[in-house]
């Protein structure tokens, strides 16, 4: 269930970069700091160019990207199925509840995460130059923000945090090159249901969506899981278009 | 070499199809459509299940039926927010046809498909020509759909789709439909994307959900930039380019012997990712843009500038 919010950071991180959607394949037992500067690298050759042409020019240059990035990995490591290689560790029990070793630490990086995400957002001179930002870019240039610097920041700890949940996902299942492609519909689902633009409702949103979806399982095939995120996208999208914890609306 | 160019105009046949209604859906209303591949998966879907039964021509006409009466549905749903969240929303679309189709085994075969698809004029000719016809008649296809469609874009529902596309609230201020006016056009869309299903699946007669991919999808955006958006000449234009690149670099493994057949799959659609990003940054117009008219095309003696 916790484990499921680690899809937070990737909503997060979807609201922080205009959903740009950099395979989390990368993530394959690579440093953070390889996917940060990928990711950097990503912004300064492409998006910076198309910053100002709109967002769906940005979705689709994004796509675009994707396929580049997950054929890269597929170019180098082949198709087949990987795995970290792990001594099998004998799950905890307690209360007659069943914890991997994985979910533990799955658990305590993602929280330990959130905190500081949170912690940069809200207490650092560099979290609130990346509010300004995102609010109004114009007024925070006046006020002497640099946005291109603040942009390319955020992309590094985008691309850090990324990475980190390549990792995690692949402890949590194998690791092929179309990792990225089962999350992206949960992910989106987590950040539109918390509201974009705010992190804890990403998570809240995350959490709601994991368990939606898990528990579905008791009434629908397990199969059916994605549609089920699909389903909560859209029920929110017609009935409370701000999310549940506000950020901006998405009426035209 | 007859046989492979055969293959090579309906593959061109159908991903023109593909092309020409993103171009409708997003060159002409400015509507994102990133589940492309759900409708084509749909419309060959219903060609399989209902070409046995009914017929060839019925079964096409009951896919693109199909096909843009669920587009107006998720256009109604959708069409009013904003258009990332659209984007988001023909995603998911896109995902929940692909696992319906894998998991509906009793309708659709599951992952086993659909086999025996009934193609059309099949008595007509003896078998070994059977090819040139399905050729002939993608041709046909691509040919009506692209008159029907340029009818549509100069006609003036297609002023006021551009209108709309270029300013909705000008559009809306000067009395247009504005939500009429969209759905329309992704219906129109989600019609034509069923034909090239429908076209998808008398080609090959055989249809599983694995040949759905996403993949589908990035063709098709990537004709629509190729050939720059709105201009359905262009799209033409640019759905034959990628095809022929993309059958260009199914030789490269002839030259360079190190790369075994994963790779070159990887670096195909790698190339084409690559593609749609410098197209964006470098021309982000097309090749062949759409005509721009101004004032004075119309009125040659206006003084006045446009």
């Amino acid at each position: 269930m916790i484990v499921k919010s680690r899809q937070s950071q990737m909503s997060e991180l979807l609201t922080e970069s205009n959903f740009a959607r950099t395979r989390r394949g990368m993530g394959r037992s690579h440093a953070a700091w390889q996917c940060a500067l990928v990711a950097m690298l990503c912004d300064v050759l492409v998006y910076s160019r198309l910053r100002d042409r709109g967002s769906i020019t940005l979705l689709v240059s994004s796509l675009g990207l994707s396929l580049v990035l997950e054929n890269i990995c597929r170019f180098a490591f082949g198709n087949a199925t990987q795995n970290f290689a792990f001594e099998v560790a004998r799950p905890t029990r307690w209360h007659g509840l069943r914890i991997n070793q994985e979910q533990l630490i799955t658990a305590i990086v993602v929280i330990a995460c959130v905190i500081l995400i949170q912690l940069l957002l809200h207490t650092s001179p560099l979290g609130r130059a990346m509010r300004a930002v995102a609010d109004n870019p114009a007024l925070a240039a006046v006020r002497g923000v640099e946005r291109q610097t603040i942009a390319r920041i955020t992309w590094c700890i985008a691309g850090c945090l990324t990475a980190l949940s390549g990792v995690l996902a692949g402890l949590d299942r194998a690791i092929d090159p179309l990792l990225g492609w089962n999350y992206q519909i949960p992910i989106f689902a987590a950040a539109i249901l918390g509201g974009l633009g705010s992190p804890t409702g990403a998570i809240v949103g995350a959490i709601v969506i994991g368990l939606a979806e898990e528990l579905s399982s008791l009434v629908l095939p397990t199969n059916y899981r994605q549609i089920v995120s699909f389903t909560v996208i859209l029920a929110l999208l017609l009935v409370r278009n701000r999310g549940l914890f506000g950020g901006k609306a998405v009426r035209k | 070499m007859i046989a492979y160019l055969t293959t090579l105009i309906v593959l061109v046949a159908i991903s023109a199809l593909v092309g020409l209604a993103l171009n409708v859906q997003w060159g002409a209303a400015g509507l994102v459509n990133f589940g492309v591949v759900g409708f084509v998966a749909l419309g060959a879907y219903t060609t399989a299940l209902l070409a046995p039964p009914l017929g060839w021509f019925p079964a096409m006409i009951a896919a693109a039926a199909l096909c843009a009466l669920i587009s107006t549905v998720l256009a109604f749903l959708s069409i009013r927010l904003e258009e990332n969240y659209l984007a988001i929303v023909t995603i998911g679309f896109g995902e929940v046809v692909r696992i319906l189709l894998l998991n509906e085994s009793w309708l659709t075969g599951g992952a086993v498909g659909i086999a025996d698809i009934p193609r059309p004029f099949v008595n007509l000719v003896s078998q070994q020509h059977n090819d040139l016809v399905l050729a002939a008649f993608a041709l046909a296809l691509v040919a009506g759909v692209f008159t029907l469609l340029e009818t549509l874009v100069r006609s003036p529902f297609g002023r006021a789709l551009r209108a709309v596309r270029d300013d909705s609230t000008v559009a809306a201020a000067l009395g247009k439909p504005v939500l009429l006016l969209r759905v329309k056009a992704f219906a129109t869309g989600g019609a034509v994307m069923g034909l090239a299903g429908a076209l998808h699946a008398f080609y090959l007669t055989y249809i599983d959900p694995s040949q759905f991919t996403s993949i589908i999808t990035a063709y098709a955006f990537m004709a629509v930039i190729a050939g720059g958006r709105g201009s359905n000449f262009g799209l033409l234009f640019g759905a034959g380019t990628i095809m022929a690149l993309l059958e260009a670099t199914r030789f490269l493994k002839d030259a360079f012997a190190v790369i075994d057949g994963t790779q070159l799959a990887a670096l195909r659609l790698g190339l084409i990712g690559l593609g749609i990003v410098l197209l964006l940054i470098l021309r982000p117009q097309g090749l062949l843009p759409e005509p721009q008219r101004k004032v004075r095309d119309f009125f040659p003696d206006h003084e006045g500038s446009s």
